[in-house]
């Protein structure tokens, strides 16, 4: 079970870095991504990149509802 | 333990109280550390960083690279975009806003000589979908502003 926990946004060099925050198969510990620079930010995008990292159907990624990103 | 039997036989009672004691804390998940620098145009606003997500605080600093007194500028921390902190690094020598527990963010280091400036950001301040750190700059110069927040994001809905 892939899940959400967060995502980052910051900035460096003049760029906007997107990292996402997931915990892998309900394990307490966390890995951190870097999904991309300079990318827009939505629900449809980060479920593409989760799918495609981790192989899974993007329905079973669990997004938590406190993240309420468009 | 009262029963005679080892704790793994069974499961704890604890109106029984079958334990002398117990440890009960949060299970949150394992410390992030959020950490980089960015320049900051003058006279501008710029988040530095934002984060998405459940989860708590658990210490934070910022510092400058400053040429030039920053002594007007702010370190504003927002959590669910709700500003928290609005305090210029001046007024909170002025005012003694250095006690982490009174506030959350409070100033570690003031040199308005050498330009030299650095506040912490509290422990324990939640956030229920959104943590963020934006540095105003009001002094006309464009310092370059070092951060590090250690967090931990929960799961569930």
């Amino acid at each position: 079970m892939i899940e959400l926990k967060g995502i980052v946004q910051y900035s460096d060099l003049g760029h906007r870095h997107v990292d996402l925050v997931v915990s892998v198969d309900g394990s307490e510990r966390q890995e951190r991504l870097s999904m991309g620079v300079d990318i827009d930010v939505n629900r449809g995008n980060v479920l593409t990149f989760l799918s495609a990292k981790y192989g899974v159907p993007p329905g079973d990624i669990v997004w938590p509802g406190h993240i309420m990103v468009e | 333990m009262v029963s005679g039997l080892p704790d793994y036989y069974r499961g704890m009672d604890v109106a029984f109280q079958a334990l002398a004691q117990m440890t009960v804390r949060p299970n949150f998940g394992g410390a992030l550390l959020e950490t980089g620098q960015t320049e900051v145009i003058a006279n501008d606003e710029k988040s530095l960083f934002a984060i998405d997500g459940k989860g708590m605080i658990y210490g934070g600093v910022v510092w400058l690279d400053a040429a030039n007194s920053q002594a007007n500028a702010q370190v504003r921390l927002k959590t669910d975009d709700v500003t928290l902190s609005d305090i210029s690094f001046l007024r909170m020598i002025d005012y003694g806003i250095r006690n982490p527990r009174s506030w959350p963010v409070t100033i570690n280091t003031y040199n308005n000589s050498d330009y030299i400036y650095s506040v912490g950001i509290s422990y324990g301040v939640t956030f229920e979908s959104k943590v963020e750190i934006v540095y105003f700059e009001d002094n006309g110069r464009t310092p370059n502003v070092h951060y590090r927040l250690v967090y931990t994001l929960i799961g569930g809905s």
